[in-house]
C-alpha cells in the first residue's frame, strides 16, 4: 500500500528528515533486517482483546531521533524511525503509552509519531501524499500534556471528519517542541477548518494562538531548502520558502500551562 | 427591514460542526462492531448521523479512566528493547495527578 522514497528533506516542523543520498551496503542490511521485523509484526493484525474497548482504528507507535551534529542529508529517514508497537482497543493503546517516556523527558532532536496502521509517518506514503498537516509550536515544558491530549482526541474520534485523519508528531526540538495532526486532504477546507477547530478545544488553546496549516506537497518541494535556514528562522522570527511569501511563521502558542 | 436583516444575521450563527446525539449503549450487552465481536461496558457511544459509517469514539475523560485498569497497566508482549521503553509502566499515581492539575487548570481558565 505504501511506497518508500528514499529521499528528500526536513523542515523541521512536526515529522521527518529524509535523505537525498543512498546509505552503505552495511546499512542497508541493517535496514532490510530491520524492515523484515517491522514487516513480520505487522503482517499480525491486532485485534482488541475480550472485554477491551475497540478503537475505531488500529494505530501505530513509531519513535525517530536524528543524531545531533551530523548533517541531514547523509541520513535516510527510514533508517531512524522505529516502530514501537501496534494497538487496536483503548487498554492496549495504555500498554504501549504507560510504558513509554514522556515526549517532555526525550533529549535532542526526537519525535514520537502515532499512526493508523498501515500509514507510514512520512508525506510520500499513498494515505499523506495528497495531505497535509497542522502544526502548533510549544513553548518548552507542555509538550507532554499537550501531545496527551492531542492522541486522546484522535483516538477517541473527537475530531468527527471521518477517516481524514492520519496520524499525529511531536517532535522535540532544541528550542520548542511542535505537535501536529495531518490529514488526507490538503484541498478540503472545510475537513482542516474542523480539525483546527478541535485542536483550539482539545489543547484549550487561547484564541490568539497562531496554527500554521502546511501541505506535504509544500514540505517536499521546499523541505530541503527549510532545513537550511531552520537555525536562522528560529531566531529571526519566520522563514521563507525561495519566494516572497513567508510559509511559516515563527510563533509560539504562549498559553499558561 | 428588520426582519429581514435578523433572518441573515441568523444565518450565521449556524453550529460549526454537524448535530450529534449520545446513545447510552445499554451496560454490559454483547455487540458487533466493524466484524469484531466485542464487550461494550458503560460507555456512551456517539453515533453521527452525519458519518455513513458507525463510528466508535470516547471522550477524553473516559479514555483517562481506563488508564488506571490492570489490563492497561501491563507490558506489551512484543516492546521493543528501547532507551524510550520503560521497564515498568509510569506510575498511576503520577498520572493521576497529572491530569487532576489539566482539569482544575482548564475549569480555572
Amino acid at each position: 500500500m505504501c511506497h518508500l522514497v528514499p529521499s528528500l528533506k526536513d523542515d523541521d516542523s512536526g515529522d521527518h528528515d529524509q535523505d537525498q543520498g543512498s546509505p552503505k551496503d552495511s546499512e542497508k542490511e541493517k535496514n532490510e533486517d530491520e524492515d523484515k521485523e517491522q514487516n513480520a509484526s505487522k503482517k499480525k493484525m491486532v485485534v482488541p482483546g475480550a472485554g477491551e474497548h475497540p478503537l475505531q482504528y488500529n494505530y501505530t507507535f513509531w519513535y525517530s531521533r536524528r543524531t545531533p551534529g551530523r548533517p541531514a542529508s547523509t541520513q535516510s529517514y527510514e533508517q531512524n524511525i522505529k516502530q514501537i508497537g501496534s494497538f487496536a482497543s483503548v487498554e492496549q493503546f495504555w500498554r504501549f503509552y504507560s510504558h513509554m517516556i514522556r515526549p517532555g523527558d526525550l533529549t535532542g532532536h526526537s519525535d514520537f509519531h502515532l499512526f493508523k496502521e498501515g500509514i507510514k509517518p512520512m508525506w510520500e506514503d499513498d494515505a499523506n501524499k495528497m495531505g497535509g498537516k497542522w502544526i502548533i509550536r510549544l513553548r518548552k515544558g507542555l509538550a507532554s500534556r499537550c501531545w496527551e491530549n492531542l492522541i486522546l482526541a484522535m483516538l477517541g474520534e473527537q475530531f468527527m471528519v471521518g477517516e481524514e485523519i492520519c496520524g499525529a508528531v511531536v517532535s522535540v526540538r532544541f528550542q520548542e517542541d511542535i505537535i501536529s495532526i495531518w490529514n488526507k486532504t490538503a484541498s478540503d477546507q472545510a475537513t482542516t477548518a474542523r480539525i483546527r477547530d478541535t485542536l483550539r478545544r482539545v489543547l484549550n488553546l487561547p484564541p490568539n494562538t497562531i496554527m500554521e496549516y502546511k501541505t506535504h506537497t509544500d514540505s517536499i518541494k521546499y523541505g530541503g531548502y527549510v532545513t537550511g535556514v531552520w537555525s536562522i528562522a528560529v531566531n529571526k522570527v519566520y522563514l521563507t520558502k525561495p519566494t516572497t511569501k513567508p510559509i511559516c511563521y515563527y510563533a509560539r502558542s504562549d498559553f499558561i500551562a | 427591514m428588520e426582519v429581514s436583516r435578523r433572518r441573515v444575521l441568523q444565518k450565521h450563527l449556524e453550529p460549526a460542526r454537524p448535530l450529534r446525539r449520545s446513545i447510552h449503549i445499554d451496560i454490559g450487552k454483547k455487540s458487533t462492531l466493524a466484524g469484531q465481536t466485542c464487550r461494550i461496558k458503560g460507555f456512551s457511544l456517539l453515533i453521527s448521523y452525519y458519518c455513513v459509517h458507525f463510528e466508535i469514539s470516547y471522550t477524553r475523560d473516559f479514555l483517562i479512566g481506563l488508564a488506571s485498569c490492570p489490563e492497561a497497566r501491563k507490558k506489551p508482549e512484543f516492546l521493543p528493547e528501547h532507551p524510550i521503553v520503560l521497564p515498568e509502566a509510569v506510575s498511576w499515581l503520577f498520572m493521576f495527578t497529572f491530569n487532576m492539575v489539566f482539569s482544575l487548570n482548564r475549569q480555572n481558565s
